[in-house]
């Protein structure tokens, strides 16, 4: 089963790289804050003639001329129509745009292949004038005009399709709301930087564009490549395993029976073997509680092997994908899943369940593979994978090369060739 | 209806009405049928499909409409260049674009196509702008306006639809009520700031600088001085208005009188060619000179103990093809013109020409003239032309005999010497006058005379019948030839006396002829020698419903006139004179408040009053009074509305819950308050899960609506009846609540806010 993942990541939310490793996954299905909820500190205005009132101008210039110059007092009349229509396009456009506020927020899951859902909410703060015919875009990165920090995440345009919304209506002290869904072509971190809202109502002739800066991060995770067949026999194997080491817990099965304590529930209490206890003890209250075992994970460390070379971009994408199924595979399993990736910096202790599906998901989406590390140190086996009892899939970009590894026991090494059909490749967008 | 069906409709109304307007202008009943007909087939075709909600309104195939756009260029261009039919270009022009505009109502519709069609419209109103500025454009321009605003505001609010399948499109609430109230606004402020730009923009600068561009052919009609007798067909029967004339005495009272017809003189004759034709011995001798705007030109002395007689006319027609007379009744002594013209006067028979000067006027057309009732003997000289080429002949013989017959009863014979018998020119006159109007038959009909035939022998002694020119030259003729100087007079009887506006509105078809006999040194006498009862039959306004509709017509057209078509820098300067130069003191302007409000109450009914209440006095009075109305209910009615919104809303629940929720009308009210602070519930979202959104946003207004919510449904959702408390706790927290959306809105807290 797959599960796909979204985890938005606010723009101030300074602590995202202050911890690298060891994260611990985002409750729920998706999480994360954006600055949509604030008042945007500054709106940018523009205002553009359109063709057709250039034509209009022109016309209503033929119109004056043809006034004055037979004193048609018709014409007269058209002539001040038309400048009028013009001062009421200018000011009824500018009071429908002046209380309008936008907010856009990323729902639900995006996984590469896709949709992901953003909600947008546009209010009408004006008490009186409704507003009409608004486009909403999201802005490019290029066209950014307000000042923001370096971010390491990528455009939005490098990774999903444009929104299209169109707001025919908000009344006056209104607001409507709309959940888009957009196609997510690639994985990574992608960021929103702002929203545009563009009419050109009510004739036409004055187009009239609003910026909001809305700055707003969402982690698209990889697509899902099937584990080749011999890994899923490993995992399955590993998972029948899982019982081999018991302790206390909330399963089903008998683990021991200790002494009763003031708070047990009495459902627990083991009667049978409490009473044979008193026969023969004669002190203390005599009772025994039965407690029951849960049992320990067996536990899995996937290692991704990267290519820091960037001839071996594709392989590394398609490794990433045969992570993400592995570590979905694994945590159907009941596995305790952790994940390494030596030369990007990725260390993610084992969690079990869907935390570690999560988590999991969000750090192999959020790799970015320019930054790679290519020297020798950053590209050794990592030393908490290595600990004995674990079992380790080792995905290479590429070729496999099997003198990386523990040392002691033998990891399992996937070649990023072997990985099978990727789920959401039929959805639209090619691998990236 | 989907918004496509709704732009279609608005589109459908814009075009037919814009072709209406350019149809009416030009005249063409062709085109008003297509502008009728074509947009309502379009409008039927156009409707959505039910059964297929997603297909789109039929249209023809692109070729076709191709195809057709080209049949209508190149008939537009045949028209305009090989025909060469004599049809001005602006209605070539007009026409090309209404068959343009059919032809694409059926093409298929995306915004750019609506775009190009509404351009269309809006041309094909400029072009019936530049064909006519009758009453009838006004009132479609007016219903136009409006139209096209709210198709071009439906088609941007379905502009939508060009970012293709898979848009997500977002509505507010009662979408198309708000559009209209935004078409309504937009057209009141766009049609006060034109009415500013109207009145303000200058008058007479760039007159006639580009030739004709711009210009308004105007009506003309049928009045011609060329009194040529012996032809054949019917006589013009057009009601076409030439000019509306206030009559008033020398108090300034007006004497117009339904039951009193008028004769406005034009050009008189006095010559006959014995070919038919009339012609004016004395016009070498006719002196013209410029006369500018408020020139007085005098004609002639009043004489002692005039009584004077004004007369306003404005001119709602040029005479077509050639000079233009000052129509006055006799006797005219002065005329003071409101436009520049080129004047001629004649001071043998007191006519007066005005011809164009050489500054194109495009105003109001109007001259005062006064007139002395009083004839006067001051003057003496040797206007008219007596015996002449009737001296001898049948015409005389004829003349003489009724004279002997009626002046000596017995004496069968005439005194060649003394035709008159020593009778006053006066008595001898009527005697002719009574004889032709009781032998001669009246009709509208003209028969043409043999080879070699006199047209007025014909007249006398052959057909017995003839319309006034032969009447009045048979009167002329008979006058001259026993030496009673008489002449022929051409100009307009006036019959149609309208109470409401104290005018008397002249038709192209009051055109009359009579004769004008000169009863001593100075003096002459109008006199019709046409049978009355006749006159009264064809000059006469019909009476009954329609008549006095069309009167009703007549005075909203001549307001129309007054007020918008012939507005000039006159006017213009009277309008914008300092409010000290038309006030003076302010006792004067506290009389003429106390006068106004005199007036508003016989407006509107409310005191009686002898003065006479204008009816557009009256309208305009009744309109502000519904206006006010009207703004008091709108106002009450958008108070009480959320009212009965609330109570609508619960009308489906039973008896119980609807008692259970009165102690909840805290909620709605919580839901006005923060919708009036731009944090509308939006719909589909419960109120606690509005709240709880809020409470992110605006703690101080998502807390006390949260807890007003959770109230709402326990009693909504739980039937649970809330208890002092809890309506007590309801109150403080809408008051808190009220008192965090007033401090958002207005950044000021409540002098009532709770304590925080």
């Amino acid at each position: 089963m797959s599960v796909p993942v979204v985890v938005l990541v606010g723009r101030d939310d300074g602590r995202r790289n202050s911890r690298p490793f060891g994260r611990v996954a985002l409750g729920g299905m998706a999480a994360g804050r954006s600055h949509s909820s604030r008042r945007p500190t500054r709106v940018r205005r523009r205002y553009h003639l359109r063709t057709p009132a250039y034509v209009y101008m022109l016309v209503t210039v033929l119109i004056a001329v043809g006034a004055f110059n037979s004193q048609n007092n018709l014409l007269f009349w058209a002539f001040g129509f038309a400048l009028a229509t013009l001062v009421v396009s200018g000011v009824l456009s500018g009071t429908m745009l002046m209380g309008l506020e936008v907010e856009r927020r990323a729902l639900g899951d995006a996984r590469a292949g896709h949709t992901l859902v953003l909600s947008y909410t546009v209010r009408n703060r004006n008490s009186v004038v409704p507003a009409f015919a608004m486009r909403i875009e999201e802005i490019e990165p290029a066209r950014v005009w307000w000042r923001r920090p370096a971010q390491a995440a990528s455009p939005w345009t490098e990774h999903c399709d444009r929104p299209r919304v169109f707001v025919a209506h908000v009344g006056p002290r209104e607001a409507v709301s709309a959940r888009v869904p957009v196609l997510a072509r690639r994985r990574g971190l992608v960021r929103f930087e702002g929203v545009r809202v563009i009419s050109s109502f009510p004739f036409g002739l004055i187009r009239k564009t609003m910026e909001f800066p809305l700055p707003e991060e969402v982690v698209v995770t990889p697509r899902r490549a099937e584990p080749p067949a011999r890994a899923r026999d490993r995992l399955g194997r590993a998972g029948d395993a899982a019982i081999a080491s018991r302790r206390q817990g909330p399963g089903d099965e008998f683990f021991a029976l200790r002494e009763y304590v003031e708070g047990d529930s009495p459902r627990a209490i083991a009667w049978r073997a409490s009473a044979r206890r008193m026969e023969t003890v004669a002190s203390g209250t005599g009772l025994l509680v039965r407690q029951n075992a849960s049992p320990a994970p067996a536990r899995l460390w996937v290692v991704l092997r990267l290519n820091p070379e960037s001839a071996g971009a594709e392989d590394n994408e398609r490794a990433i994908s045969l992570a993400t199924g592995l570590v979905e595979d694994a945590a159907e399993q009941g596995l305790s899943i952790g994940l390494a990736a030596p030369r990007a910096g990725v260390l993610l202790r084992p969690l079990t369940g869907q935390a570690a599906v999560l988590a999991c998901a969000r750090e192999l989406g959020m790799l970015h593979l320019p930054a790679l590390r290519a020297s020798a140190d950053d590209g050794r086996f990592p030393a908490a994978a290595a600990a004995p009892g674990a079992l380790v899939v080792v995905v290479h970009a590429g070729a496999v090369d099997r003198t990386f590894g523990p040392g002691a026991g033998g990891p399992l090494h996937i070649s990023s060739e072997e990985a099978g059909s990727e789920v959401g490749t039929a959805a639209g967008g090619g691998s990236a | 209806m989907n918004i496509g069906g709704k732009l279609n409709t608005a589109m459908c109304w814009t075009v037919a009405v814009g072709v209406l307007a350019f149809a009416v202008a030009d005249g063409a009943v062709f085109l008003m049928l297509l502008g009728v007909a074509g947009p309502a087939v379009a409008y039927l075709a156009g409707r959505p499909d039910p059964a297929r909600p997603d297909s789109g309104p039929w249209a023809l195939p692109r070729w076709v409409v191709s195809a057709l756009v080209f049949l209508a260029i190149a008939s537009a261009l045949a028209s305009a260049t090989v025909m060469r039919d004599g049809t001005p270009l602006v209605s070539n022009l007009g026409a090309f674009l209404t068959y343009v505009q059919l032809i694409k109502l059926f093409d298929r519709r995306t915004t750019r196509d609506e775009s190009q069609l509404l351009g269309l419209s809006v041309f094909t109103a400029i072009a019936a702008v530049l064909t006519s500025n009758s009453l009838a454009v006004g009132v479609l321009l007016a219903a136009y306006t409006p139209l096209a605003v709210t198709t071009a505001m439906r088609m941007e609010v379905a502009s939508g639809r060009d970012l293709g399948a898979g848009v997500t499109v977002m509505t507010g609430r009662a979408m198309w009520a708000d559009l209209r109230r935004a078409v309504g606004a937009s057209v009141v402020c766009a049609g006060l700031l034109a009415a500013a730009v109207f009145l303000a923009a200058p008058r007479g600068v760039g007159n006639d600088w580009l030739g004709t561009f711009g210009a308004v052919p105007r009506a003309e009609v049928g009045f011609t001085d060329n009194i040529r007798l012996g032809q054949q067909g019917n006589l013009n029967e057009r009601p076409t208005p030439v000019f509306e004339v206030t009559v008033t005495d020398g108090d300034g009272r007006n004497i117009g009188d339904p039951s009193r017809p008028l004769y406005f003189r034009g050009a008189t004759r006095d010559t006959y060619d014995r070919r038919g034709i009339w012609i004016n011995s004395s016009e070498a001798n006719r002196v013209s000179k410029p006369a500018d705007v408020g020139d007085r030109v005098l004609l002639d002395a009043p004489g002692p103990r005039p009584s004077l007689v004004f007369q306003t006319v404005q001119m709602r027609a040029r005479i077509r093809g050639g000079d233009d007379y000052v129509f006055a009744l006799w006797r005219p002594t002065s005329v003071t013109f409101q436009h520049p013209v080129q004047v001629a006067t004649l001071r043998s028979d007191l006519t007066i020409k005005q011809s164009e000067s050489s500054q194109r006027w495009s105003g109001r057309r109007s001259y005062a003239v006064e007139s002395a009732l009083t004839d006067t003997d001051s003057i003496d000289d040797d206007r008219g032309r007596a015996g002449g080429d009737f001296a001898t002949g049948p015409i005389s013989d004829l003349a003489r005999r009724v004279l002997a017959e009626r002046l000596t009863p017995g004496a069968a014979e005439p005194d060649p010497a003394d035709p008159l018998r020593g009778a006053e020119p006066r008595q001898a006159a009527s005697i002719l006058r009574d004889f032709l109007r009781t032998n001669y038959a009246y009709t509208l009909q003209m028969t043409l005379p043999r080879e070699g035939q006199d047209p007025i022998e014909m007249f006398l002694f052959d057909t017995r019948r003839g319309h006034c020119e032969y009447f009045a030259s048979a009167m002329v003729a008979m006058c001259q030839s026993v030496g009673i100087p008489a002449r022929i007079v051409a100009g307009y009887v006036a019959t149609e006396f309208n109470a409401m506006t104290g005018q008397y509105t002249v038709r192209e078809s009051n055109a009359h002829a009579w004769a004008e006999v000169r009863i001593g040194p100075g003096r002459w006498l109008t006199m019709d020698p046409s049978p009355p009862g006749d006159i009264e039959r064809i000059h006469a306004p019909s009476r009954g419903v329609l008549a006095r509709l069309k009167s009703w017509y007549d005075l909203i057209e001549f307001n129309w006139n007054e007020a918008v078509v012939t507005f000039d820098s006159s006017r213009q300067t009277r309008l914008f004179r300092p409010y000290d130069e038309q006030s003076g003191s302010l006792q004067q302007a506290m009389e003429r408040a106390r006068k106004a409000v005199r007036r508003a109450g016989r407006n509107l009914g409310l005191i009686s009053g002898d003065d006479a209440v204008s009816l557009a006095g009256r309208l305009a009075w009744w309109g502000a009074v519904a206006f006010v109305l009207g703004g008091i209910v709108y106002l009450a009615r958008k108070r009480l509305g959320a009212a009965a919104r609330w109570r609508s809303g619960n009308a489906a629940l039973d008896e119980e819950m609807r008692g259970l929720l009165v102690a909840a009308r805290f909620y709605p009210r919580a839901l006005r308050r923060i919708e009036r602070a731009g944090l509308g519930k939006p719909r589909g979202r419960s109120g606690p899960a509005h709240a709880a959104v809020l409470r992110r946003r605006v703690p101080e207004i998502g807390e006390p609506l949260g807890t007003l919510a959770g109230m709402y449904e326990r009693v909504r959702f739980g039937r649970e009846r809330l208890s002092d408390s809890d309506v007590e706790r309801a109150a403080a927290e809408l008051q808190r609540l009220e008192a965090a959306v007033r401090l958002r809105r207005h950044g000021r807290a409540s002098k009532f806010a709770p304590p925080a």
